[in-house]
């Protein structure tokens, strides 16, 4: 099992304390390509965030890949999340003063500071994979909303990570564009068995997933394999 | 901490006028620090060649005779006495005690000198002299006098004598000409001026009035002795040292030009905090400026930061990347400004005028190696620490606030 959550609360602390998430149990296997879907403000992007360690839980346990996360340091949780989790954002985050090929290497370049010649050609690869390797030499702000989003897979993808977490990855993009990138994700699954989760709030997108998740006010509703 | 300097020096390149902006305004501050280091450097070595650069930096002169307390059979203190000395004070056995000094490391000069007042009468003229028996040649390490000679030559042997242009002109004196001098002691000799010199003062213009050791030690009433010997030593600001080592070997009175030249020296000093004030405030308009572009940029690259957080860079990595680019603004803003302002700093110092410091020019700068150095490494170093804080706080951001922002 590659995530593992069992009573899980998220409180954010404020003035008034919010409780983003409340008594949340998700399995989630090695492979498995699921949507989690849910009105806005639901707990979508708390929930990923947390399964990515880019946050702390509140209440319950959390097994990453067998690892209970709240066992170990700042510093140890940023390496497993570097090693093992892919983000996708709404928005691209490339970074623009880089190339495209620069940024799809630069996952490699924070775990080892010079990319390998594997690392280069791995990202080539990628490039390619995901349609946009002409532009590997152009800086990342030089190419369109669609391409940028790609290699934003392209960069979550690299280092072979086991788990790709995307929130609302095709949330900024025209129809077409989406359908591209979604069917790219699907494509990359049947290929590597990574894990995708994904977080959207289009139907058309959630209904080909394997699994859909649903959330709502901060608690799992429904959990239906298709 | 490759990947930091990758990514610092990646946004440094990139960072366009922002960054263009602050190199500019640290070369700014080091060009600055330069003019006002430089300049108050050549002012103070101007005023300290003119005052101190010719005259004696520590001086032994003759024990004083101490106040002894009056003794009565019985009576234990009656008070002090000052003995009434009849005598001049002099140094007798100076001859041992130039060879004494002559074997101090440290010491660059060693000149007995007689000195005493007197009159020199030409035709129906008087002026007061100040008569200074030396030896030629261990007297011109004090004074140069042969380059200070503005006619004639240096040549002190027989009745030779050399005097002032000021004294000079007062009497209408020439070279070749014949004087009378007659000391306080009521010596009496005929002097033959062998050259006339121009010093930087003009008290020794008008007043100093050279002849031969030999010479003024009979006019001065004191053959065989000195009334003092003069030295020199090779930096006047550190001879606090060699002057405590001469007092211990002469066992005589010394007297260094800081206890002479008191007012000089608390006037220098006032110069030189009202530089380092100026210095400090370069400094601080060095850090600001900074740190406020990498402030900017940290807010600006957020979302970035955000991101390479999320794919595994620490937290020194992220404070590494931005402590990299102040460093690198501090570093070129130094360089730039070492190299123009430097520059530029020389050309004003060599642009004609009329300086009384600096004869020929119009600002007494003097650009001294070290300035450049201290600037270079002073000015960069305050840069990536002025860096540091911004860079802690890129470093620590909650990289869920930034992406959910956007
Ligand atoms: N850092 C935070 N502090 C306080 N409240 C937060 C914070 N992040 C999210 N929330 C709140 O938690 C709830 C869930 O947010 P989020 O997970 O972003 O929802 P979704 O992604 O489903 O739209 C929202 O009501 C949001 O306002
Ligand atoms: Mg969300």
């Amino acid at each position: 099992m590659l995530i593992d959550l069992k009573g899980v609360a998220k409180i954010y602390a404020g003035l008034v304390p919010f409780r983003a998430l409340s008594d949340v149990n998700l399995q989630v296997d090695t492979g498995e390509f699921a949507a989690i879907v849910g009105q806005s403000g639901s707990g979508k992007s708390t929930l990923l965030n947390l399964i990515g360690l880019l946050d702390k839980v509140s209440e319950g346990t959390y097994l990453l890949d067998g690892i209970d996360v709240s066992t170990r340091s700042d510093a140890d949780l940023t390496r497993l999340r570097g090693t093992k989790v892919g983000f996708v954002f709404q928005f691209h985050y490339l970074l623009p003063d880089f190339t495209v090929l620069e940024n799809v290497l630069m996952p490699s370049a924070v775990l080892e500071s010079r990319p390998s010649k594997q690392d280069r050609s791995e990202a080539m690869r990628l490039l390619e994979r995901v349609g946009v390797a002409k532009h590997a030499g152009k800086l990342a702000n030089a190419i369109s909303g669609g391409e940028q989003q790609r290699v934003a897979i392209a960069r979550a993808l690299a280092r072979g990570k086991p788990l790709i977490l995307a929130d609302e990855p095709t949330g900024n993009l025209d129809t077409a564009n989406s359908d591209a990138v979604f069917k790219l994700m699907r494509e990359i699954h049947e290929e590597k068995k990574t894990t995708f989760l994904i977080v959207t709030h289009d139907e058309r997108i959630a209904a080909q997933c394997d699994r859909i998740v649903k959330v709502t006010d901060g608690r799992i509703v429904d959990d239906q394999r298709v | 901490m490759l990947f930091a300097l990758r990514v610092g020096f990646r946004y440094f390149r990139s960072g366009g006028s922002q960054i263009i902006l602050s190199i500019a305004s640290v070369a700014f501050g080091v060009t600055v620090y330069l003019f006002i280091t430089s300049l108050i450097f050549g002012l103070q070595k101007g005023f300290i060649a003119t005052t101190v650069g010719s005259s004696s930096h520590i001086t032994v002169l003759p024990l004083e005779n101490v106040a002894r307390i009056l003794l009565i059979k019985g009576v234990t203190n009656l008070g002090t006495s000052l003995p009434f000395n009849d005598r001049e004070l002099v140094l007798r056995n100076y001859v041992s005690t130039v060879a004494e000094l002559d074997k101090i490391p440290g010491l660059i000069a060693v000149s007995p000198v007689s000195s005493g007042s007197g009159t020199v009468i030409k035709g129906g003229q008087v002026r007061t002299i100040s008569i200074l028996g030396i030896d030629e040649n261990r007297g011109s390490q004090i004074f140069d006098l042969r380059k200070a000679m503005k006619f004639g030559i240096l040549d002190l042997g027989g009745q030779g004598c050399t005097v002032g242009v000021e004294l000079a002109r007062l009497l209408g004196l020439t070279v070749g000409d014949k004087v009378r001098a007659v000391s306080a002691k009521g010596v009496e000799m005929v002097m033959r001026i062998t050259g006339i010199f121009k010093a930087g003062n003009i008290n020794a213009n008008e007043r100093s009035f050279y002849v031969s050791l030999a010479n003024g030690q009979r006019l001065n009433d004191m053959v065989g002795a000195v009334s003092r010997i003069e030295t020199q030593v090779q930096d006047p600001f550190v001879d606090a040292v060699i002057a405590e080592v001469i007092a211990a070997k002469t066992g005589l009175k010394v007297q260094t030009w800081q206890e002479v030249n008191g007012d000089l020296l608390s006037g220098l000093a006032a110069q030189k905090q009202t530089t380092d004030i100026i210095r400090l405030f370069v400094m601080i308009l060095v850090a600001t400026s900074v740190a406020s572009v990498l402030i900017v940029s940290v807010m600006q690259r957020s979302r970035e930061i955000g991101i390479l957080k999320s794919m595994g860079a620490s937290t020194f990595a992220l404070q590494g990347i931005f402590t990299y680019l102040g460093a690198l603004v501090g570093f070129s803003g130094a360089l730039v400004g070492t190299g123009i302002g430097g520059s530029l700093i020389l050309w004003l110092g060599d642009l004609p005028g009329d300086s009384s410091i600096k004869p020929g020019f119009w600002m007494p700068i003097e650009m001294q190696t070290r300035f450049l150095v201290e600037a270079f490494f002073v000015t960069a170093g305050i840069a990536t620490v002025a860096a540091l804080l911004p860079a802690r706080r890129a470093a620590l951001m909650n990289p869920v606030d930034v992406i959910r922002q956007g």
